[in-house]
């Protein structure tokens, strides 16, 4: 047919139809495969009876940026040099703020993507708990929360570390060290649906945080105006 | 933003295309797709599994826990349903033992059973593919979150096989 240097490539139909066939292939194998997945999480995650899904209220109109949820957050949990499970963001030039750890969220990208299954999520109150034991460090979670929530200093424990929602301290009767230390009452919590119910709370789209519908985040926000 | 994956896991992506379209393109030779030539035919089946192997020891290097714990890694097997980095794994490891036993074959100079050389063809679109699909299921990067991805690394690594 043409020539190519020494090489005489005969580009016949056929070959046209077989290296056609064999790129649907690949597409026939990889779109399926990306919306099966979906679709088994989803039904992993349909609650039975006593359950309930806890999350955080902050109202930014109380905010005064002492940083003292961070601060108790970081002594509680010990947090390992340059993981940050809780952070207090600034607006650009106004005193707006938004303090923010994880969102253990109905629908969570971390578990997922998790290779290892080092993320579960509770049954009776959604909280989104990570196993470092099991962690490889391949840091995908990284790059699915739409929050930032994991932290990972490969330097460090070279393992990912993240809010925890402080379950041990609330199976015990008591609550979030973030939540105990706001001076203000900026900070609360408690079942998320009826938290969404507090007069003035929006959903968490505002200041620039991705659309709820990737990941569904147990977060609600009563904002500055 | 953080960029976690550093230049581990390009070399990685590199060769791992690279040796996957290797493979690809002795698998055309053969079947009289890229005219006629024995060398061609030879070259990708030797080159295709220790290129990928060498990527994927990368891998294991990029890993927080890679070379600390590495009694770790057989939980990368875990989450077959939905993690697409599991899928790779296995993807991996099966491509990379095809070509070698390919590779001795080839080097053996036996006959090729049609069946192994399928397979491994299929392994080998489905290693330039998967890592397309890995980025592409990050719904919070909007700029992989496209089919277009998977598309993108497989046409990637063919034309680098080829050359």
């Amino acid at each position: 047919m043409f020539h190519l240097s020494k090489l005489d490539v005969k580009l016949t139909r056929r070959t046209a139809l077989k290296l056609g066939a064999l790129t649907m292939a690949a597409v026939a194998v990889g779109v399926p495969m990306g919306s099966s997945k979906k679709a088994s999480v989803k039904a992993a995650g349909a609650e039975s009876g006593e359950s309930k899904q806890l999350g955080f209220l902050y109202d930014q109109t109380k905010c005064i940026n002492c940083k003292m949820c961070a601060k108790a957050c970081k002594e509680t949990n010990n947090w390992e040099p340059g993981a940050e499970w809780r952070k207090v963001y600034v607006a650009e030039g106004k005193k707006v703020y938004l303090s923010m750890s994880c969102n253990h969220c109905a629908d969570p990208a971390c578990l997922k993507v998790c290779p290892v299954r080092a993320y579960t999520k509770r049954e009776k109150d959604g909280i989104v708990q990570h196993d470092t034991k099991k962690c490889v460090g391949c840091a995908y979670c990284l790059y699915a929360c739409p929050y930032h929530a994991p932290q990972f200093v490969k330097s460090g424990t070279g393992a990912v570390t993240k809010c925890g929602f402080c379950a041990e301290i609330q199976d015990q009767g008591g609550k979030p060290a973030c939540v105990s230390k706001c001076p203000v009452g900026a900070l609360t919590y408690g079942d998320v649906t009826e938290l969404r119910n507090t007069p003035g709370a929006v959903e968490p789209e505002i200041c620039g945080l991705p659309p709820v519908s990737i990941t569904h985040p147990s977060l609600v926000i009563i904002p500055k105006v | 933003m953080h960029l976690h994956w550093g230049w581990l896991i390009v070399i990685y992506l590199f060769l791992g295309g690279l040796g996957a379209g290797a493979y690809i393109t002795s698998y055309a030779a053969r079947r009289g797709w890229l005219g006629n030539s024995p060398a061609l035919q030879r070259a990708g089946y030797y080159m295709a599994a220790p290129i990928v192997a060498f990527g994927t020891l990368l891998l294991v290097f990029d890993l927080g826990q890679g070379l600390r714990k590495p009694w770790l890694l057989i939980g990368l097997l875990r989450n077959f349903t939905s993690s697409v980095m599991t899928w790779g794994v296995y993807i991996l490891a099966l491509f990379i033992c095809v070509g070698l036993l390919i590779a001795v074959l080839v080097f053996l100079k036996k006959d090729l059973p049609k069946v192994l050389e399928h397979i491994g063809a299929v392994l080998a679109l489905a290693t330039c593919a998967y890592t397309g699909l890995l980025v592409a299921v990050v719904e919070a990067i909007p700029f992989w979150n496209t089919y277009f991805m998977p598309l993108l690394f497989v046409a990637s690594a063919l034309s680098t096989g080829l050359s």
